[in-house]
């Protein structure tokens, strides 16, 4: 028996010990989902797209290889998942939208990439290439196609206990791809207007809306000139290099240095759009005349003008008191 | 026998004594002497590889058989002259193309396009000599000989043995000054093979009146550190590219005129010419977007937020009934695209319980006229629903502000708000805030304001909020 007992008691600490070790073992495990879950709870996140735009053109039948790139500048390891889409501008900055192919329909494109890989594990400070395969079928119509590749972070972990929203960030790269063939290139000047038609001072503020009624995207080319009532110029101004998404519109503001004119301006916007140089043009007038500072002058002028009218009438008195006859202009020791 | 063994003892004692107490010897080395150039770089001397099309502005040049053999040492800028002796052209490097093609920023001329047309690229450096004299020597001058080469020493182009004198003039030296002697006469220039200078170096003279101090620190400059100054040469016979080409350049001090200006002091050093590295980089076109929680009570839309969130979490936790709560995040992007960036919002639904799509808390409408297209005020907590706000830090173009007092509805510059466009209602992405250029972390707070009515079903609300940031069209 005194030889046994030892060895139950060594048993028991046995089983003691393998509990020991199985409830360490749950804890490390439950601190380890624990610490991944909370990997995700991340103060900031950082994506990067590389480029922000590729620009393309191919026959219909062609297949394009083409590759993009995204960085995970986050401090740590990142899964994303990679997506293609169909994108639209359907406001005047030139904000891309992804819309599904229902809504982007002739502009389609995202149907015929296939990027590669879909989903990346990347360490922090790393970037990943992704392969764009994009297969151009025989029947596809000519002109514009624009989808944006976009990268999105898969959350580890979702919202904890409690209302709220979750958060999803994409930065994205945008796919322009010009199918070669017959299109339209048209452009209409929707508006050229300038903020106010008589100005007291500058700056003048003008804005111009340019549409494009084509195919396919184009940016034009060209300068707003202003010029005095001698048709001297004043300024001229280039346009900036504004895409302009198909049958979408496009603001370009402009402004007009200096503040102190005087006179009626010309402000002329010649243009040009897409690879056959459609002609944009608009004219308009504008005045600037600085009524508070010329009111002064008028008011300064005619108490000039009034206050010389007073002193002629004066003059014209004066005669008959100054004529040497007059007892109180002659000397008193003349007569002597 | 005795006279001659005599005569032949005192013959040794002499050489004996003479080996002892030796003639003092009155020449030297000059000490510390170095030669400056302005710059180091190689000049540039190929020609054309094959007949080149009229009007191009690819260049194309041979690889073998001239002193350079390929486009290193050729940088964007560099005027470069092209064409044969009669009708040359100096035209400007547009980009390096690769080893043996370059462009140039104007169209080949006609008559510079032949095949074996020269291409020379002149580096030009002013030569700064700095010596100390050894030995004080009356009426002296210090002479400095440059290496010519053989042919075409006086002709500015560049030669692959020496350097090209690049017709300088005594104007375009400044000689030493100081030194302890009574005056320096003004500096000559004397091209190789000309008066009094030998074939082989061109010789640079300093005269000077009354006896240089022993020790002297001076400074002989050859050129004008512009337009006049020897004309480096181009890579010598056998050149390595990386491996500098080293000519000798000899210091003299010479005595006086009267004994026909004898050799005195010299020493000989090496100057090195070498290609200059060409250094490139290449940065990519790049979109970043940061999103950034931001701690509770941290001032923000004109208000403390109420919660703490994260990068991708915005968690409003338990609420009070008819009361607001404000969370926000910090949205920054850069890009280097010069088209700008535009910062999208869409959330997937409106709050649903527990992620689903009913009940819900409905988006607010504000103080009365918020939907997702026209922002509103919304100061009252009555007015229950979700919506957001924006702070704009440096953004370039913030959709609107929560402290606007005109657009949309707003009037009152407390919380002017919006919904979030919602994609179950197939409404499209709005915009956050966007530019038009090239931005360096532009950012801006994006306010999340959340208050719900007594009726509201108990439960977890939740919605996912997509931003997408991407270059403008």
């Amino acid at each position: 028996m005194k030889k046994i007992l030892p060895i139950k008691i060594d048993i028991r600490s046995k089983i003691l010990d393998s509990r020991l070790w199985l409830i360490l073992l749950i804890v490390f495990l439950a601190s380890g989902i624990y610490y991944l879950k909370s990997v995700f709870a991340q103060e900031s996140l950082t994506i990067t797209a590389i480029p922000p735009r590729l620009e393309l053109s191919a026959l219909p039948g062609a297949t394009l290889q083409e590759t993009v790139k995204f960085r995970n500048d986050s401090p740590t390891e990142m899964r994303v998942q990679v997506i293609t889409a169909d994108f639209i501008v359907n406001d005047d900055q030139g904000t891309p939208i992804a819309v599904s192919e229902e809504v982007s329909g002739r502009w389609s494109l995202a149907k015929w990439i296939t990027a590669s890989p879909k989903n990346l594990v990347l360490p922090s400070g790393q970037t990943s290439t992704i392969d764009l395969v994009i297969a151009i079928p025989d029947d596809a119509l000519p002109g514009g196609h624009y989808a944006m590749v976009t990268y999105e972070p898969i959350p580890e972990a979702g919202l904890e206990a409690g209302s709220g929203s979750e958060i999803r960030p994409k930065v994205g790269s945008l796919i322009y791809l010009n199918v070669v063939g017959d299109v339209v290139e048209a452009a209409n000047l929707k508006s050229f207007s300038v903020a106010d038609k008589f100005a007291n001072y500058g700056p003048i503020k003008l804005s111009a809306v340019i549409e494009n009624l084509g195919d396919v995207h184009f940016a034009p080319k060209g300068t707003v000139a202003v010029l005095n009532i001698f048709n001297d110029p004043i300024a001229e101004i280039t346009l900036p290099d504004y895409n302009i998404f198909p049958f979408a519109s496009r603001v370009y503001d402009f402004e007009v240095a200096g503040k102190w004119r005087l006179g009626r301006y010309k402000a002329d916007l010649t243009a040009t759009a897409g690879t056959s140089l459609v002609p944009i043009h608009g004219l308009i007038y504008f005045w600037i005349i600085p009524v508070k500072e010329i009111g002064l002058i008028a008011l300064a002028l005619i108490a000039l003008i009034a206050l010389i009218i007073v002193s002629r009438r004066k003059k014209h008195h004066q005669p008959d008191e100054l004529t040497p006859e007059s007892p109180t202009l002659t000397p008193p020791n003349v007569s002597s | 026998m005795a006279k001659v063994g005599l005569i032949s003892i005192l013959f040794w004692v002499f050489q004996l004594v003479w080996l002892v107490f030796p003639t003092p010897l009155d020449s030297a080395n000059l000490t510390a002497v170095k030669d400056t150039l302005s710059t180091s770089r190689l000049s540039y001397y190929d020609s054309l590889n094959g007949a080149h099309t009229a009007g191009t502005t690819i260049i194309k040049v041979n690889t073998s058989g001239m002193p350079s053999t390929s486009t290193a040492n050729l940088f964007t800028g560099d005027s470069v002259l092209i064409g044969d002796a009669a009708t040359a052209t100096t035209y400007t490097v547009d980009d390096i193309i690769d080893t043996d093609e370059f462009q140039i920023t104007a169209a080949l001329g006609s008559g510079d396009n032949d095949s074996g047309d020269l291409v020379i690229a002149t580096r030009s450096a002013s030569h700064t000599l700095a010596f100390t004299t050894a030995t004080a020597i009356p009426n002296g001058l210090i002479r400095v000989l440059i290496p010519s080469g053989a042919n075409g020493v006086n002709d500015g182009i560049p030669n692959h043995d020496g350097f090209d004198f690049n017709t300088i003039v005594a104007g375009d030296l400044t000689g030493p000054s100081s030194g302890g002697v009574t005056s320096w006469e003004s500096p000559t220039a004397t091209v190789a093979g000309g008066t009094g200078c030998s074939a082989g170096n061109h010789c640079f003279e300093a005269r000077y009146n009354g006896t240089n101090s022993v020790n002297a620190s001076l400074t002989f400059t050859i050129g004008d550190g512009g337009a006049t100054d020897l004309i480096n040469p181009a890579a010598a016979d056998g050149h390595a590219a990386g491996t500098a080409d080293t000519y000798t350049v000899t210091v003299q001090q010479r005595g006086s005129m009267t004994d026909q200006y004898p050799l005195l002091d010299q020493t000989t050093i090496k100057v090195a010419v070498i290609e200059s590295v060409r250094v490139t980089a290449t940065v990519d076109p790049t979109i970043t977007f940061t999103i950034a929680g931001v701690a509770s009570t941290t001032s923000t839309c004109g208000i403390s937020t109420d919660v703490t969130t994260t990068a991708t979490a915005v968690p409003f936790g338990t609420m009070a009934l008819n009361t607001f709560k404000t969370l926000a995040q910090t949205l920054t992007v850069s890009t280097n695209g010069s088209g700008g960036y535009a910062v999208t919002s869409l959330e997937n639904d409106q709050l649903g319980k527990d992620g689903g799509t009913t009940p819900f808390i409905a988006d607010s409408t504000g103080d009365g006229a918020m939907t997702h297209t026209t922002q509103d005020d919304w100061n009252t907590a009555t007015n229950n629903g979700f919506g957001y706000s924006i702070d704009n830090d440096d953004a370039t173009t913030p959709a609107f502000q929560y402290s606007d007092v005109s657009g949309g509805s707003c009037t009152g510059g407390v919380f002017c708000a919006k919904q979030f466009a919602a994609n179950a209602d197939t409404e499209a992405a709005q915009t956050i805030f966007s530019s038009t250029a090239v931005a360096n972390a532009e950012n801006a707070d994006v306010c999340y304001r959340l208050t719900i009515g007594a009726t509201q079903a108990a439960g977890d609300y939740e919605n996912n909020i997509t931003y997408t940031a991407t270059a403008t069209f």
